[in-house]
């Protein structure tokens, strides 16, 4: 093998390192995604025994957003093996407890079932919050798209922009609002 | 129960060299290599081994005029059965052959077979003639340099040596030596292409050579086979020849950047803000270099954008083609200009 042949190996398998914000996600939808980049799915020379996933960094995972009532019905189950026991956690008790974990157990559902699941694990790195190690940041080079627009709140819009908004027709000055 | 049936446990455990028979289980598969590495042994020490075939001429029914005759045959090309018979023998051999002669008693040894010494010269140097005339017009841009390297490596006794055995010379070559010697092989391939080319002309000798020497180039990088010192400095030097500025290194991307697994991505651009190279390495200097590398083969349509070298141009041996330029005074103006 040439010099050039050796260094274009080299970039063919280099770790690519992607950022994915969290903040108003499904993190269930989210998981699919991060999955794919963690296993190296989304690459043309993808094999299951060729070790080319990339690392993923999510950040704000505090600020995910679940579907309909999951944070109330949604149950995780942990048993100590002792009699008594089980226990059942709901969501949003988990995500008081650390807010990576939803994150986390739904990524590692997403990916395949056996002992790789460890190793593929530890190209995750979720932060709850927008703080991540320095270290960290300066390896990233892409980010991932989000799945959905963040929406805006009702009180992020200033005085301002609700007195300018377009309006069709306005109360008349007299009239008394019940 | 029998004596046998009672011990076989503790037999067991002596063979297969457990030294407690409490174990879990018997070692079955260390019994197994110890058994296949003491056959292993056995097999040399008692010379079990199987020894090299005795020569193909050593046999009752070789008959070597009819083989040397179907040699040339099967090669395709006219030879003279002298030459081809000559070409075909080592001085070695006919050492041997004199000396046998001379042991039952003949003052003077006849043969009647020459050696293949001043064919060989001959031939050797038109074969290398011939190749870098060929390299010359297939890779028009590629520097003199690149086209010696190219031809030392395509001339080495390697090379020539596993296109002989593969034309069937390793059984019908004369010489001393057996097994053959990979230089034996070497010199009577060029005996042999001076042998086609005193028998027709230099064109037909030329084409034996295109179609069995230049050929082995396939597969192959004709970039790997030169190693360029400095490429950037070179880089330079063509773009002084040209009367341009210099290129200019840009790192273009990068991933990984405080892992072990860093890479580099670094791009050499143009005046003109074009691309001309890229390069890839685990430090910024190892990926300029080959930046550097990258732009050169561009230049020298050796890349692997551009075509493969044709193995059918038709080369007329009389005409002498002008020396490509050296790496030193290459200007792709010029060559442009002479290539149209």
């Amino acid at each position: 093998m040439s010099a050039y042949e050796r260094v274009k190996q080299w970039n063919t398998f280099a770790r690519i390192w992607h950022i994915y914000d969290a903040k108003w996600q499904n993190p269930f939808d989210s998981a699919k995604v991060i999955s794919k980049h963690i296993q190296g799915l989304h690459k043309p020379i993808y094999h299951p025994l060729n070790n080319c996933g990339d690392h993923v960094i999510v950040f704000n995972s505090r600020h995910i957003a679940l579907p309909g009532y999951e944070w109330k019905k949604r149950a995780y189950f942990h048993h100590t093996g002792y009699p008594g026991g089980a226990s059942w956690t709901l969501a949003w008790q988990l995500h008081e407890i650390n807010p990576t974990l939803v994150m986390q157990k739904a990524v590692k559902w997403e990916l395949p079932r056996g002992l790789s699941k460890f190793g593929l694990m530890a190209r995750l790195h979720i932060f709850p919050d927008e703080e991540i190690p320095e270290e960290l940041l300066k390896n990233v080079t892409s980010q991932l798209r989000q799945l959905r627009p963040v929406p805006r709140t009702l009180d992020s819009y200033s005085d301002k922009e609700i007195e300018e908004f377009p309006k069709v027709m306005d109360y008349p000055n007299d009239y008394i609002l019940k | 129960m029998s004596i046998q049936k009672l011990f076989s446990t503790a037999l067991q455990a002596h063979r297969t060299y457990l030294f407690s028979i409490q174990a879990h289980g018997f070692k079955k598969d260390v019994s197994r290599k110890l058994m296949e590495l003491y056959k292993r042994k056995e097999d040399i020490e008692f010379g079990k081994t199987p020894s090299p075939p005795p020569p193909r001429s050593s046999y009752l029914e070789w008959n070597y005029d009819a083989e040397l005759y179907s040699f040339g045959k099967r090669l395709g090309e006219h030879i003279e059965p002298n030459l081809l018979a000559q070409s075909l023998t080592q001085r070695s051999f006919i050492v041997v052959e004199e000396e046998k002669q001379k042991a039952v008693g003949i003052e003077d040894p006849i043969l009647n077979v020459q050696e293949n010494t001043p064919l060989v010269d001959e031939g050797k140097s038109f074969t290398s003639r011939y190749v870098k005339q060929y390299l010359r017009i297939a890779l028009p841009f590629f520097p003199e340099e690149g086209i010696q390297s190219v031809h030392n490596y395509l001339l080495t006794e390697k090379v020539i040596a596993n296109i002989a055995s593969h034309i069937g010379m390793n059984d019908i070559v004369q010489t001393a030596e057996y097994p053959i010697e990979t230089s034996s092989l070497h010199s009577c391939f060029f005996a042999l292409v001076e042998a086609i080319r005193q028998s027709n002309d230099d064109h037909t000798a030329g084409n034996f050579v295109r179609d069995f020497v230049l050929t082995q180039l396939g597969g192959k990088n004709v970039n790997d086979l030169w190693d360029i010192e400095n490429p950037e400095d070179k880089l330079n030097t063509i773009y002084r020849n040209h009367g341009e500025e210099l290129p200019e290194p840009r790192l273009v991307g990068a991933s990984g950047k405080n892992t072990i697994l860093a890479n580099y991505r670094v791009a050499f651009y143009n005046k003109d803000k074009q691309m001309i190279g890229l390069g890839f390495g685990e430090s910024v200097q190892i990926a300029k270099e080959m930046a550097a590398r990258d732009a050169l083969r561009r230049l020298f349509r050796t890349s692997e954008r551009d075509a493969p070298i044709k193995y059918n141009l038709d080369i007329n041996t009389s005409q002498q083609k002008k020396v490509n330029p050296s790496l030193e005074e290459w200007n792709e103006k010029i060559l442009l200009q002479a290539t149209g």
